[in-house]
């Protein structure tokens, strides 16, 4: 019962901490009818995965493996069933969105996947060293791809680059 | 545009509110499910091979030669041990590799996973193929001699489900598995 005890504590501090970017990886990856039952599915990951976390690694980047690797494993069951080969299924039927936030959003879906969870992961604020920890790349290859991608998501968005 | 402007513009969006207590209980339950289906996939393999194992030992109990008897009897016992080795193997093939590897390794062992898969799904035709080998040999040459045209009807159906067993396994779920596969590989080219 402690031991439920505690890892319910855990995974209520893990969803407080970061509840809202899995909710902002989940928009990034599918659509919005989609975006719950993904939501749940790392959610469940995390729970599943909880008991085995040593902190070998940080929690950040622990989680984050989790979180794109479900989401990757999700997006591609879908395509898989929908039988469409595009990098994500969009919302056909959302109009696009007017806020900054959601052109961003828009530029982010319309990412490959590859790129995506770069993007994702850039966005959120983690460090080329910790990008290169939840991808598997060296950090010096996550640094080119990051500067390649700031310079396409500048383009998407219509926007001056400032660095 | 800087890093600190597409990152807050990211970032500040108003949070929801989880209602974790509900959650919990929700991946509670989704935990029970889990080893539920987990389980009834292997139940269905076997009760499949049960199905038609038991359909042939009443042939054998059933057969008007002693030999019709040994070949449906072999094919009985055959089908048994067959599915009790697939539903052995399904099961340690079926497990996906841990999600908290990073990306790149996680979709390196998820290509081994799905080459496993691929391995074992066209092996299974031979597993069940050898219960036609063995003992369908004796209900053929029974049913060629003329004394058990009767049985030839239970044999035709078995055949037919090795048939249905090797389409669903070497067609289906392979090319499933392949399309799946190949989405991977080309995700793992780009990390």
């Amino acid at each position: 019962v402690t031991t439920e005890k505690a890892r319910d504590a855990r995974f209520e501090t893990l969803l407080s901490d970061y509840g809202p970017a899995i909710r902002r990886l989940c928009s990034a990856y599918v659509d919005r009818t989609d975006s719950e039952d993904l939501f749940q599915e790392i959610a469940f990951a995390l729970w599943r995965a909880l008991p085995n976390f040593r902190g070998d690694a940080s929690e950040r980047t622990w989680l984050y493996r989790i979180a794109h690797n479900v989401a990757l494993g999700y997006a591609r069951r879908l395509r898989s069933r929908r039988n469409v080969s595009a990098d994500l299924v969009p919302d056909a039927a959302a109009p696009a969105p007017s806020t900054q936030h959601g052109e961003l959003l828009d530029a982010v879906r319309r990412l490959e996947l590859a790129d995506k969870n770069i993007a994702l992961l850039y966005l959120e604020g983690l460090t080329a060293e910790e990008i290169g920890s939840v991808t598997g790349m060296a950090p010096g290859t996550v640094a080119v791809r990051l500067t390649r991608l700031r310079r396409k998501l500048a383009v998407m968005l219509g926007v001056e680059q400032s660095r | 545009m800087t890093d600190d402007t597409l990152q807050r513009l990211w970032q500040d969006q108003p949070a929801r509110k989880e209602d974790t207590a509900l959650l919990i209980a929700l991946l509670r339950e989704k935990e029970r499910g889990f080893r539920r289906a987990i389980a009834a996939d292997l139940s269905g393999e076997l009760l499949f091979a049960l199905s038609f194992g038991a359909v042939t030992a009443a042939m054998a109990w059933r057969a008007s030669t002693p030999s019709l008897s040994l070949g449906f009897g072999m094919i009985s016992a055959t089908l048994l041990v067959a599915s009790a080795i697939i539903a052995f193997w399904r099961r340690r093939i079926v497990r996906e590799p841990s999600v908290d590897a990073s990306i790149s390794e996680h979709h390196a062992a998820l290509l081994r996973v799905y080459d496993s898969q691929i391995r074992f799904l066209r092996s299974v035709k031979w597993w069940y193929g050898l219960a036609l080998l063995g003992g369908g040999m004796f209900v053929l040459n029974e049913a060629i001699r003329g004394t058990g045209v009767p049985h030839l009807g239970a044999l035709v159906l078995v055949v037919l489900a090795w048939l249905a067993i090797w389409y669903k396994n070497d067609i289906r779920e392979v090319r499933q598995i392949e399309a799946l596969k190949s989405e991977v590989a080309e995700l793992l080219r780009g990390t």
